[in-house]
């Protein structure tokens, strides 16, 4: 490993900046790639887009893998044209990211729609104190997270909100 | 009560005073909803608007009419079926949308389509980026209140798609690029139909931009109009033709170059007002990048075979990747994590649209209500790939 970190000045920079909060970084011409711990991810944002210059907020998703789940930022730099992927394991019960709304206003519907299918709550986004309000794809009143594994459709005598064709 | 002991009570009365001096300057506030079936919003978007006399004060959006909750149902197809689902997230260039998926799983498995088969995928793709653009044209310019563009647009749009149709067999759901290439050489006599095509397109492009660009009336309502600063852009993701508008060079089509746009010559098309009118001329010159892409396609396109042998149980390694393909609309991204079985373990789509609809309330908040469906027409989103 000690070669591969000879050639990776962002890898170096972003591991001797946040030693404890990070487990993995890897680089190469078109991606740094990180695993970081949920609470450091805050941080670790506001890090990548002032001083590395990730200044577009490109995407985030979750993924429900059974066990946990795990989300992704995806980031790029207009200027040196260089996505980074920021990868965060969370645990399946309470399952909570701080806000990175504030850091990209872009990340706004993103997290809305990560609430939404998966349930995973976003303390500091301006919706938040209104799980109504946060929800964007479903209607207001949907219950449950459609998303999760373990989520199972109930027909609640409503026909817009019936259980959908599942297969 | 005379109006005179009215006006003299008001007066005295602090709080009666200012509150008729507040109605009397703005008029009552006013809460306006627009959609979710409604012409100017391009598909079911329900608009909650505020108005503060004829200004907005605050918009809010309302979508998931059309969520059918496709990344999930993706997950429960095998690799290969999941193609034609990607026509129905942004139908006005379904072909972008095979691209982006295709382009994905063979990220995912390491497949190297063949050499042919790349020219063909671009070549289909900035056809439908035509098409696209050109829908846009006419709808935007019916929004604005010139409905004979809309008709000439049209005129364009229909030969394209019967030259697509000539292609895949589709006007609108191709289900035709696919992990692997393309299903079938181009037809005899194709790369003739699509210059002649071009070359009547190319003249009348500049009539219909004759219509438009330089028209007083249309220049008012755009111009000035729907600011976006290249820093807002930025900050909420703004990708494609609005980004470009605000003089941003983001195109992944140089960026991050997939298939073969790294050997074609074209330009990326930006402006510099931020207004409507930027991005409705970023379209129009990118309709002509588009026309010389195609026209290096047919020259450039080796011989050969169009597509790989593809297992119909393809089972790609354990991993995950991420494609990023720039749509008519900005970048539309898939990712997709496999698990080594016959169906993707995770499958998430980045819609522009989705994006782009994000930044309408910022768009919006003090502007003009009658400036709406310039500034929502100017996104040009559309809301099978916003609600997915």
């Amino acid at each position: 490993m000690e070669t591969l970190a000879a050639a990776t000045p962002r890898a170096d920079l972003i591991r001797s900046r946040f030693p404890d909060s990070i487990t993995t970084v890897t680089e190469d011409s078109a991606e740094v790639r990180i695993d970081a711990i949920p609470s450091a991810v805050y941080d670790l944002c506001l890090f990548l887009r002032d001083e590395m210059g990730f200044d577009y907020p490109s995407d985030f998703c979750a993924q429900d893998t059974g066990e946990q789940f795990v989300t992704r930022y995806r980031l790029y730099s207009m200027d040196e044209r260089i996505l980074a992927t920021v990868r965060v394991e969370l645990p399946r019960e309470n399952a909570s990211l701080r806000s990175v709304t504030s850091i990209w206003p872009g990340m706004n519907w993103h997290e809305r729609e990560t609430f939404d299918l998966f349930g995973i709550r976003f303390p500091g986004h301006p919706n938040m104190d209104d799980p109504a309000q946060m929800r964007i794809l479903l209607p207001e009143d949907w219950e449950g997270h459609p998303f999760r594994k373990d989520y199972e459709p109930v027909f609640s005598g409503d026909p817009t909100h019936g259980p959908q064709e599942t297969n | 009560m005379s109006t005179l002991e009215l006006e003299a009570s008001a007066a005295t009365t602090p709080i009666a005073g200012l509150a008729r001096n507040e109605v009397q300057v703005t008029g009552p506030d006013m809460s306006l909803n627009l959609g979710p079936q409604h012409p100017s919003t391009h598909g079911v978007l329900r608009l909650i608007v505020e108005l503060d006399g004829e200004v907005i004060r605050s918009c809010r959006p309302v979508i998931g009419y059309l969520h059918r909750g496709l990344e999930r149902m993706l997950e429960r197809r095998m690799y290969r079926l999941t193609v034609p689902f990607t026509d129905r997230l942004d139908y006005l260039a379904s072909l972008n949308n095979n691209l982006a998926i295709s382009y994905c799983i063979e990220k995912l498995g390491g497949l190297e389509i063949p050499e042919r088969a790349k020219y063909v995928r671009v070549l289909l793709c900035e056809m439908n980026r035509i098409a696209s653009h050109l829908v846009f044209l006419g709808t935007f310019a019916t929004d604005i209140g010139a409905t004979t563009v809309f008709l000439y647009a049209f005129r364009e749009r229909e030969r394209m798609l019967d030259l697509l149709e000539a292609m895949t067999g589709a006007r609108l759901t191709y289900n035709w690029i696919r992990p692997g290439g393309v299903p079938a050489d181009l037809p005899e006599g194709y790369g003739e139909a699509v210059r002649t095509f071009l070359k009547d397109f190319l003249t009348r492009l500049d009539e219909n931009d004759r219509l438009l660009t330089g028209n007083r009336v249309f220049r008012n309502r755009c111009e000035g109009v729907g600011l976006i600063p290249p820093e807002t852009a930025i900050a909420y993701g703004a990708s494609g033709p609005v980004a470009r508008g605000s003089g941003i060079a983001f195109d992944l089509r140089k960026h991050a170059p997939y298939d073969v746009y790294d050997r074609l010559d074209f330009d990326i098309v930006t402006g510099t007002d931020c207004d409507v009118m930027s991005r409705y001329k970023v379209r129009i010159k990118e309709m002509r990048e588009s026309a010389k892409i195609i026209e290096q396609c047919l020259r450039d396109m080796p011989e050969g075979e169009v597509m790989l042998k593809f297992s119909k149980v393809f089972k790609p390694p354990v991993g995950e990747a991420y494609a990023r393909t720039e749509s008519p609309r900005g970048e539309l991204s898939f990712f997709m994590v496999s698990d080594g079985s016959t169906n993707p373990a995770r499958v998430h789509i980045r819609a522009p649209s989705f994006v782009h609809l994000s930044l309408l309330p910022v768009l919006l908040t003090g502007a003009k209500i009658a400036d709406l469906v310039a500034i929502l027409g100017s996104l040009d989103t559309v809301l099978g790939e916003v609600d997915r």
